[in-house]
């Protein structure tokens, strides 16, 4: 299998366990679901039961936080291991994780952490995707990260990075627009010229959500709708890539299903327009005392979907 | 692509700096300064501290939400400051956040500014109970069911001699004697969220609580101490004859033996038995 046989499984959300009762009683007219790994390898309980009853009526992929694939630790067998049995039962489209490392020392500090971008990374990191891939006997999904730091002894920008990695592993990638926002934002990028200069066909899926904006950063906090800069990004990539898969993921202050799933459907009319906002030529600089506010008094980057909970 | 940077650190060494950077800010303070790009925006340090806080509260809410009645029972500030102590001793070493919260119980028992002196303070007691409690609902919750027990073989404890029977239990089900009537007190605690009434009435008497799941639902199951024991010897010997004998000898009480195949049915109902066979090699 090749990422060139991936289909387009349409538009999706993530599935979160608030969600589990109203899917199941509605059905509701989503093309696919997300689901992440990690809720359901060690679950026996409600959640998993409730997640192999959906699955019946849609299509999934399974989405990790865990594999670490940027870390100096080996990989973890026995995480390989769990991940490749719960694909057995979920039969999902792919398999997808993050381009970071979670931790060493085998100590996870669940956070999806970002690897300095150079050749040293991305040998590391092209050695350990083909490993994962022939463990999985499928390829590797990958996706850019939210970051808030790089390094001063990075070489290469992060999506000459994605593209290489690509390139010389066969892996996919997993594009979150709204970390490239987020990252544009922190880092002082052109968030067009990274998505013009990805390789389009390596791309298989798409990923929407809402940040936090700080004024002189951005948060990715999966809290709130998508913003208008980042569906123009959206709109696009849509272009380039002639259309994929597309997912939105909201994590936190989770709003019924309904209105994700208006939030969704928004992918399928958006259309590419004028982005004011988004370049950075035009986002100005912040005076420190007009600092947007925000909308928690901490807001925290790639939240958890913890699950604890019972049928209803 | 841009030129490295002399003299930086190895992606190994780097990883084991931010890291520790990360899960205790105090002993790297400065180091990043001259690894971290500081050309456009915020600083280093300010950047560092996006993963420093959102390490610590993304855990915390993991904590928070396995915990919630001891935060009602105690309050958010004296929680998240034991939990912080916890998680700053027991880091994560899962590659998913299900055991995070495991060893907590244990953690307030070593941490109890009592544990030296002869008397120890009920509130301790009670304190430690709960959060065991806590984590037994959140263990069984998640693990390993009886929802796919074939309920026939059921019958068997009607059916059969007692003697002539082995019982696996649901590898779910959690056994706790709590010094306190825990679950009324919970009862009461989640009555006066609701109704906005007084605080709860906490009676020290010991409770035998059997945790456990029926249909993907968790809920308490209040027994008898002659049954608790009874479920306790089942959980490492499954042959209900051995068991019985030892219970008899430790009751005196031969009634017991009569009302074993009621409990037994009653548990099976309420998902702590997953398996009911007859002893083939007797």
């Amino acid at each position: 299998m090749t990422i060139f046989n991936l289909p387009n499984l349409g538009l999706g959300v993530g599935l979160r366990h608030q969600h589990f009762d109203y899917i199941l009683q509605h059905k509701p007219k989503v093309d696919w679901f997300e689901i992440i790994s990690e809720n359901f390898i060690a679950d026996h309980g409600w959640c998993k039961h409730a997640l192999m009853q959906i699955r019946q009526d849609y299509p999934m992929v399974m989405h990790g936080v865990s594999l670490s694939i940027g870390s100096t630790d080996p990989l973890d067998k026995e995480y390989l291991s769990a991940l490749k049995k719960l694909s057995l039962e979920v039969q999902p489209a792919w398999i997808s994780d993050h381009l970071c490392w979670t931790g060493v020392q085998h100590l996870n500090t669940h956070d999806l952490l970002p690897v300095p971008l150079t050749e040293e990374s991305l040998n590391h990191i092209c050695q350990r995707i083909h490993q994962v891939q022939d463990y999985l006997q499928r390829p590797l999904i990958l996706e850019n990260p939210s970051t808030y730091l790089s390094f001063a002894a990075s070489t290469i920008d992060e999506w000459d990075f994605l593209n290489l990695m690509a390139e010389r592993t066969g892996c996919g990638l997993l594009i979150d627009v709204n970390n490239i926002y987020v990252s544009a934002r922190n880092h002082g990028f052109d968030p067009l010229e990274y998505i013009k200069k990805l390789h389009h066909q390596a791309i298989v899926q798409i990923h929407l959500s809402g940040h936090t904006d700080l004024g002189d950063h951005c948060i990715d906090t999966h809290d709130q709708a998508v913003s208008e800069s980042v569906w123009q990004l959206y709109a696009r990539l849509k272009r380039y890539t002639g259309g994929v898969s597309t997912l939105l993921e909201w994590d936190a202050n989770i709003p019924d299903f309904p209105v994700l799933h208006q939030e969704l459907l928004k992918a399928e009319t958006v259309i590419e327009g004028p982005m004011p906002e988004l370049t950075l030529e035009s986002a100005p600089e912040p005076e420190p005392d007009l600092v947007a506010p925000t909308t928690q008094a901490s807001p925290v980057s790639n939240p958890i979907h913890f699950v604890v909970g019972d049928a209803q | 692509m841009k030129t490295t940077q002399p003299s930086m650190p190895t992606l190994e060494e780097l990883q084991h700096l931010m890291q520790t950077a990360i899960q205790h800010p105090q002993r790297v303070r400065g180091t990043f300064h001259n690894i971290i790009n500081t050309s456009y925006g915020i600083g280093a340090d300010q950047r560092l501290a996006i993963y420093q806080r959102g390490y610590i509260l993304r855990l915390l809410e993991c904590m928070r939400a396995e915990y919630p009645q001891l935060i009602k029972a105690f309050s958010a500030d004296w929680f998240d400051t034991m939990a912080q102590h916890y998680l700053a001793s027991h880091p994560s070493s899962s590659t998913n956040l299900n055991d995070l919260g495991a060893r907590f119980p244990d953690f307030l028992q070593q941490d109890r500014p009592d544990k030296q002196e002869s008397v120890q303070d009920d509130a301790f007691d009670f304190l430690i109970s709960l959060a065991t409690l806590e984590r037994f609902r959140t263990e069984t919750s998640r693990g390993k069911g009886s929802e796919n027990a074939d309920f026939n073989q059921f019958s068997l404890l009607e059916t059969q001699p007692l003697d002539s029977l082995k019982i696996e239990l649901a590898p779910n089900l959690r056994l706790l004697k709590s010094p306190f009537q825990l679950v009324d007190y919970l009862t009461q605690l989640n009555q006066s969220d609701n109704a906005n009434n007084s605080s709860p009435e906490l009676i020290k008497q010991t409770q035998h609580i059997a945790i456990c799941r029926e249909n993907y639902r968790t809920q308490y199951f209040i027994v008898k101490p002659w049954q608790f024991d009874l479920l306790v010897l089942l959980q490492h010997n499954t042959n209900l004859n051995d068991v019985l004998q030892q219970i008899n000898q430790q009751y005196a009480d031969s009634a017991i033996y009569g009302f074993a195949p009621f409990f037994l049915l009653q548990a099976a109902s309420k998902g702590c038995i997953r398996g009911v066979c007859l002893v083939t090699n007797k």
